[in-house]
């Protein structure tokens, strides 16, 4: 990717159609749906001068006064009716946006429109990204987008980039991600440069400084707010490329302290007793039966593992001797039984954690996306196509994520944790993760997650993007 | 209250994401959201090189589903090449 150093003066033009002709500002538009969504395309049309008409008619308490509020007019009744639809205007309308949550909701609604109005422009939600494009391919005059798709451009953008706003798949379908982000030129080591060589050397594009869109000669301040665009690739590797390690002492301390952290409380006590029995009797039989240390050892691990060689006996060493033994066989049996039962079972773990995808991360500067729906599923699919390492926290993963975390080969999906009680380095990976992501609806287990995940492992440098259900 | 509370670097909601894009499409299939640069609003929109407008702020150009290229200038697009475009919104939302 290389950038012309000429200076070029922006064209910035008013948005047309593809055809050239200008935006047409005014008109009936009809939009199908209950939620979030449907109030805030009500509310920026309405602001854009439309007239438009929300259709719902399943129960939806306060809707109608929400979208009068938004400058709509509301039409109470089943959006798949031919009737409700005429009385709506469907017949007159310009446009219809089919944007309820349920796919099918919104095809018939569209369908319907269609068979009422041939001219009319349909703009379809959709979550389906086949259908969605079989639907775009087929019908005419019509987008059908997916909010999924959309928005995890911009999530998995802001994970690999923490100052990125606004991330765009380009070309669409190409998994490529390009984005737009600010910085200030001293965090890019870019002050005192000219503007255009400071895009020649960060090989990204400097849309604005400082609110100016059009001086290309400006020298830049260090603390003039920088406008960026490029690939995502190159924005991060203004902040950090994406593997970088860093395994520095507080590092491993983390990790240690994770690690321990890990072991099974009964296993710790195993292990301590275990040692004081064998330090103990050692002791006692060296004295006792005069043998030198390693000849104690020898005697106590004989015994303690139930091998008994018979070369050193106890027959004549008098009562507490054989007391002390009898007492040592005991302790050795239950403590190597209790070893024995703890290896089979990690063993046994080990192999199922395996079924289910939950390979351990042996590397810093991972990325951990906590919840799989069909964002999280998206934002995986473009950070692994950036190369980051990913890690997976979903209670209920989907098949199709598990399958591809259990066979992946690379390091792009090394991780994919069921249990959500808690992130540990097990399921989330070493500390200096690059960011956490709770991306879920709604939102707040995730967030409680991350933010136990972030604070326990990697409190200064984890950047926190998250999605909301409101701005 | 809710990037206060939990210490987010930044909150996105999918909803604010999306609206303004599905408002775009209405008049264009090439549209792809909305974006602030230094107050202004611009559309961004994805279209064929081949189409006659070559209105507003060229920034990326790709064939296929290959790497996008950073370009400035028209001449630098081929022809059968998809571009991104950035343009001042007429009228802001």
């Amino acid at each position: 990717m290389q950038v012309s150093p000429k200076a070029v003066p922006y064209d910035i033009g008013v948005a047309k159609t593809n055809r050239g002709e200008p935006a047409h500002t005014s008109g009936l538009a009809i939009v199908v749906g209950n939620d979030a969504l449907a109030q805030e395309v009500c509310r920026i049309l309405a602001a854009d001068g439309h007239d438009v008409t929300v259709i719902w008619g399943q129960d939806a308490p306060g809707l109608r006064r929400r979208i009068e509020e938004c400058g709509g007019r509301f039409v109470d009744g089943d959006p798949r009716d031919p009737h409700v639809l005429f009385q709506a205007g469907a017949v007159p309308a310009g446009v219809l946006l089919a944007l309820a949550e349920d796919d099918r909701i919104n095809l018939e609604v569209a369908l319907q429109a269609r068979e009422a109005n041939p001219g009319v422009r349909i703009v379809m939600r959709q979550y389906n990204r086949a259908l969605a494009r079989k639907l775009a391919e087929n019908l005419t005059n019509c987008a059908v987008v997916s909010l999924a798709a959309h928005s995890a451009a911009t999530y998995a953008a802001a994970a690999v980039d923490p100052e990125c706003f606004l991330g765009i798949e380009f070309p669409t379908g190409s998994h490529e991600l390009v984005g737009f982000s600010r910085r200030a030129p001293r965090e890019l080591g870019v002050s005192g440069m000219r503007l255009i060589d400071a895009e020649h050397r960060l090989q990204c594009r400097i849309l604005a400084c400082d609110g100016d869109l059009r001086d290309r000669d400006r020298v830049l301040a260090p603390n003039d707010e920088l406008t960026l665009f490029g690939r995502v690739e190159r924005l991060s590797l203004a902040a950090m490329p994406l593997k970088k390690a860093r395994r520095d002492v507080s590092w491993v301390a983390t990790r240690i302290r994770l690690i321990a952290s890990e072991f099974d409380p009964l296993l710790r006590v195993l292990v301590v007793a275990g040692a004081a029995v064998f330090v103990i009797a050692t002791a006692y039989f060296g004295i006792a039966l005069h043998l030198s240390p390693v000849t104690a050892a020898y005697f106590v691990t004989a015994t303690m593992t139930t091998v008994g060689y018979g070369d050193i006996a106890l027959a004549d060493k008098g009562a507490l001797s054989q007391i002390a033994g009898m007492l040592l066989m005991l302790a050795g049996l239950l403590i190597a039984n209790l070893a024995l039962a703890f290896v089979a079972a990690a063993l046994i773990r080990a192999q199922w954690n395996a079924l289910q995808g939950l390979r351990p991360i042996r590397q810093a500067g991972h990325i951990v996306v906590f919840g799989a729906g069909r964002v999280g599923t998206r934002v995986v699919d473009f950070l692994c196509e950036l190369g980051a390492t990913v890690a997976v926290v979903e209670r209920t993963p989907a098949p199709e994520l598990v399958a591809r975390a259990r066979l992946e080969t690379s390091a792009s999906l090394p991780g994919t944790a069921r249990s959500m009680q808690r992130s540990s380095s097990a399921t989330c990976g070493p500390p200096g993760a690059r960011s956490s992501l709770p991306i879920a609806t709604p939102p707040i287990s995730k967030l409680l997650l991350a933010r136990e995940h972030v604070a326990a492992i990697s409190p200064s440098s984890c950047a926190l993007p998250s999605r909301t259900s409101r701005r | 209250m809710i990037r206060r509370q939990f210490q987010i670097r930044r909150a996105f909601s999918a909803t604010a994401l999306a609206s303004a894009m599905f408002c775009d499409l209405i008049r264009s299939s090439t549209a792809r959201g909305r974006v602030n640069v230094a107050g202004k609003t611009f559309s961004l929109e994805e279209r064929p090189s081949a189409t006659e407008s070559r209105d507003g702020v060229l920034l990326a150009a790709a064939r296929d589903s290959s790497h996008p290229r950073q370009v400035t200038d028209w001449s630098e697009v081929g022809p059968d090449e998809v571009v991104l475009v950035m343009s001042e919104r007429a009228t802001g939302a």
